[in-house]
């Protein structure tokens, strides 16, 4: 380990001439790509430290200095439009200088990459507007999630371009949201006798879901073209809908709704929600499939405390229309406990935990554990959560209702669940 | 006013007013060829309900029978720029479009810095070449460059532009510093197009329709930076913890590549602006003292040397005023504002853009107006309205810009009329109609009407402000409505001559004219 990161970190000290003289300290750099052989010219150096902020360029053979240093612990950050510095050896952004030492760095800087193409409907004209996404698949308690990562807008010719990308293997996928509408008489905006052409979001290189998708494999700097996509218009309908409460002082409430394919691929992608207005009615346009519908409602602050969901299985156009109950979100008890010795105290623990699917409308729920080692996590939206517990002791086990259940993923049904166990220990 | 009566009396009879009906053509508007497939839509006032057509392969669309009632309509085609419009059908009426769509074309070239590497997230604008809402060009689109350097601006209607590239991320002119010692300080590297750091020597470039040019590439050279520096004179009433700023706009580049904003030493007035470009500079303050507005603007110029220059703040001028209706009687429309639209390019700059609200009464008030010359404008006007009059005390400021000093002293008095006139006309089929306003008030852009002539050649405009005016057909009409005044200059006595009266009614027949290119009429 140590071999590698003074590998990594290329780390040599001089003995300063001066050693005398407190403000004779530098650092040195070169910035070189992500091979190690070629030097990178006008990355930004940024050092901080010592009361000092100061800022550099490197030059054609990519060096820089800082000269003058008194002695102190420095940060160091590298910037360049299209580069990212080299997330395996990042030693070089922490230095510790001594007065009069002389460090000397390398930074690995790692060009980005692109995946562009061109979409296209079914009679090879071009389709603007669309969105096309880079994503990967990273584990993620246990699970793979499908996690954009870059994105890029179709121009009028249909082309898109994704830039800054890091080297890996990427998903693409397209989204059009503006379908075309078929001719029709006059009629409201929901009348469920409108149809419309529409594009069912499309995996490269032309499938509904991940299944059968070909990742595209980008290495540093490289530019993969040609990943044209042919979107099929699929005749749509309206899905119409209203949203009931239990209680009617909830409909008070703010709230959106989001329709997404039920397929689990699409788990947390961003589709845009819809803000239905005070006769809380909402339509969408849709060709036949499998759906989520998914409504949540605000009290105060950034977190929704009552939602619905609703698996709709579309198959007739115009779809029947729909119904959406909210129902405030359960509140979850439980307790902690530590073990071994010199356990500490439970009072003051928080408990926290993170959504792992809908990442995009739950937030971050956290509860503080009483003297007695109790907690109440508030309105919890279903989904699946991934739990912990900071602090020097590590969560052990965890029950929900009894049952043994994993604290990187754990699913909350609509109804909630039973009280959480949590043991800690500090071995 | 005889449709509403028609209208009512249907309504007496307990039936419905006869439907009317409204087919159309979409056509290229450079080449007059059919546009199939293009997706027509229109919407009633509300914009409760909608209709949809699609054009066949000749271009036609239909909607027909539809309830009579005022309908906005939009054509919408890839490639094309959405054509849009308001339409009144009267009960019965049959009416037969001519909607002609502009295709537009593109602009893209690549933007390096002075070694040829690329410069990513620069950013491209687009500026109109003729000043349309005034002296200042405002930008009509804008692009970041990709990690290429390349930029793209798409979807542009054809015209002619100028274009400027500028870039905030440049890295530092160094590569060794010692500390102590000074570090070189550079400002953004700006370019107008072609190779020019203002706006004075930038060259125009013509874009036709469906025309994708390529090449317009800038080199980016981040300069040696400069300042300004001064004081503030503050009247002796400003608080001694009311924060003042100064703040510096380059009248080189129009504020393009950025500008300085700084907080004067209330010790001893002073301030220093850094990072600036070279050139002209028009540096200003503003702020509040008891309740009173003060503005302050001096212009610099800054280079080798740094600017310096000492502003002195006067009080801000209040302009009280009332709006009346024509006639006298009637209430006034909800929601009305006047506006005041700077014709100093300076204020244009600064996005100064005075509005007041009117009350019930017809009572306004400008609390704070800087120095300048102004034009009036009424806002939220309801269809077929329009400003007869503007006088600031004796002063006619609707021919001419009104002239605000620290010292005015006088109420600004407006004239509505809501009679229109209504002019309908034959010509041939699908010309672009122009109805112009003839003698003083010929540079005022709201006078301007335009409409287009159906397939059997007739056209029809409503909410006509009464006057005397020039009325022409065109086969072609490249101008944009802030070039119409030089475009009727230039046609000199031709076209028909027009006087229409309040609530008139009045028919024309008008010969087309083949328009010369703008360029060739200045």
């Amino acid at each position: 380990m140590t071999a590698r990161w003074c590998a990594a970190l290329l780390l040599a000290a001089w003995p300063g001439a001066g050693a005398t003289d407190p403000h004779s300290g530098a650092i040195e750099g070169t910035a070189l790509d992500a091979t190690g052989s070629r030097p990178v010219r006008k990355v930004t150096v940024e050092l901080s430290g010592a009361h000092l902020n100061l800022r550099v360029a490197t030059d054609a053979a990519g060096h820089f200095a800082f000269r003058g240093l008194p002695a102190g612990d420095y940060s160091l950050d590298a910037v360049r439009a299209g580069y990212r510095p080299d997330g395996a050896s990042s030693a070089w952004r922490g230095v510790r200088l001594d007065a009069g030492e002389r460090k000397e760095v390398e930074i690995r800087m790692v060009l980005e990459g692109s995946i562009s193409g061109r979409i296209t409907d079914d009679e090879e004209a071009p389709l603007p507007g669309c969105s096309a996404q880079a994503a990967d698949t990273p584990l993620l308690a246990g699970r793979r999630l499908l996690m954009p990562r870059a994105a890029s807008t179709t121009d009028q010719n249909g082309e898109y371009r994704i830039s800054g990308l890091s080297q890996g293997r990427y998903y693409v996928l397209v989204f059009c949201h503006s379908g075309i509408p078929m001719p029709h008489p006059l009629m409201a905006a929901g009348d469920p006798r409108r149809q419309s052409l529409e594009f069912a979001p499309t995996f490269y290189p032309g499938v509904p879901g991940l299944e059968g998708a070909s990742p595209v494999n980008v290495g540093p700097g490289a530019e993969v073209r040609g990943i044209d996509l042919r979107m099929s218009p699929t005749p749509g309908g309206l899905l119409t809908g209203r949203v009931g409460a239990v209680d009617p002082a909830l409909l008070k409430r703010p709230f959106q709704i989001v329709l997404r394919p039920a397929s689990p691929d699409f788990n947390g992608w961003p589709f845009p929600p819809l803000f239905p207005g005070r006769n809380r009615e909402f339509h969408f346009p849709v060709t036949p499939g499998s759906y989520l519908l998914v409504a949540s409602a605000w009290e105060e602050g950034p977190v929704p405390v009552y939602t619905a969901e609703l698996a709709v299985d579309l198959k007739e156009m115009p779809p029947d229309p729909v119904q959406l109950v909210l129902v405030r979100c359960p509140d979850i008890g439980g307790t902690v406990e530590v073990e071994g010795a010199n356990a500490p105290p439970v009072e003051g623990l928080q408990v926290l935990l993170d959504p792992l699917d809908s990442v995009f409308t739950a937030k971050q729920l956290r509860a503080q554990v009483n003297a007695a080692g109790a907690f109440t996590l508030p309105a919890v939206v279903p989904g699946r959560w991934r739990l912990s517990v900071p602090g020097q002791a590590k969560v052990k086990s965890v029950s929900v209702g009894g049952i043994q259940a994993s604290p990187d993923g754990f699913d909350v049904p609509q109804g909630g669940v039973g009280p959480l166990k949590i043991v800690l220990s500090t071995r | 006013m005889s449709c509403f009566l028609l209208a009512l009396a249907a309504l007496a009879w307990g039936q419905a007013p006869p439907a009317a009906s409204l087919t159309g053509v979409v056509l290229d508007d450079a080449t007059g060829a059919p546009v199939p497939r293009t997706v027509v839509t229109i919407r009633t006032s509300g914009s409760t309900e909608d209709a949809v057509a699609w054009s066949d392969a000749s271009g036609a669309f239909a909607f027909s029978p539809i309830p009579p009632e005022t309908y906005s309509l939009d054509a919408r085609h890839a490639g094309y720029e959405t054509a849009r419009f308001t339409l009144p059908l009267a009960p019965g009426e049959e009416r037969r479009l001519v909607v002609r769509i502009r295709a537009v074309g593109s602009i893209s070239g690549t933007v390096s810095d002075a070694d040829g590497d690329p410069v990513l997230h620069a950013s491209v604008e687009l500026l109109p070449a003729a000043n349309r809402s005034g002296p200042l060009h405002r930008s009509v689109a804008h692009v970041t460059t990709d990690d290429r350097g390349r930029y793209h601006l798409q979807g542009i209607r054809p015209g002619r532009y100028l274009l400027v590239a500028f870039s905030h991320e440049h890295p530092p002119g160094l590569s060794v510093t010692t500390v102590g010692q000074p570090a070189e300080e550079l400002a953004s590297g700006l370019q107008f197009y072609p190779k020019s750091d203002r706006l004075s020597a930038a060259a125009p470039i013509t874009l036709g329709p469906r025309q994708d040019l390529d090449g317009f590439d800038f080199r980016l050279v981040p300069q040696p930076a400069t300042s300004v520096e001064g004081s503030v004179i503050l009247p002796p009433t400003t608080a001694p913890d009311t924060p003042v700023y100064v703040r510096a706009l380059s009248e080189d580049t129009i504020g393009f590549g950025g500008s300085s904003q700084v907080a004067v030493n209330r010790a001893d007035g002073s301030f220093h602006l850094q990072g600036l470009l070279w050139g002209r500079y028009v540096v200003d303050t503003d702020l509040t003292a008891r309740g009173r507005g003060y503005h302050g603007m001096e212009r610099v110029e800054a280079g080798q040397e740094p600017g310096r220059v000492t502003i002195r703040l006067d009080p801000l001028a209040e302009v009280p005023g009332a709006v009346r209706i024509a006639g006298g009687t009637g209430g006034l429309p909800q929601h009305l504002r006047i506006r005041l639209v700077p014709r100093d390019p300076v204020f244009q700059l600064m996005n100064l853009d005075p509005e007041a609200e009117v009350g019930a009464d017809g009572a306004f008030r400008f609390e704070s107006l800087p120095p300048g010359a102004w034009a009036v404008e009424p806002a939220g006007l309801p269809e077929g309205w329009y400003l007869e009059s503007a006088r600031l005390g004796d002063l006619d400021v609707l021919a001419a810009n009104m002239p605000v000093s620290p010292g005015t002293n006088a109420a600004l008095d407006i004239v509505l009329g809501a009679q229109g006139a209504v002019l309908e006309g034959g010509s041939k089929p699908a010309a672009h109609i122009l109805l112009a306003p003839a003698g003083p008030l010929a540079n005022l852009l709201s006078r301007y009407y335009t409409t287009t002539s159906d397939a059997a050649g007739l056209f029809k405009i409503s909410g006509i402000a009464p006057g005397a005016y020039r009325l022409y057909a065109f086969d072609r009409l490249d101008a944009e409505p802030g070039e119409y005044p030089d475009l009727v200059r230039s046609l000199g006595d031709s076209g028909e001559s027009v006087e229409l009266a309040a609530g008139s009614h009045t028919s024309r027949q008008v010969g087309p004219v083949s328009t010369a290119p703008l360029e060739e009429a200045k």
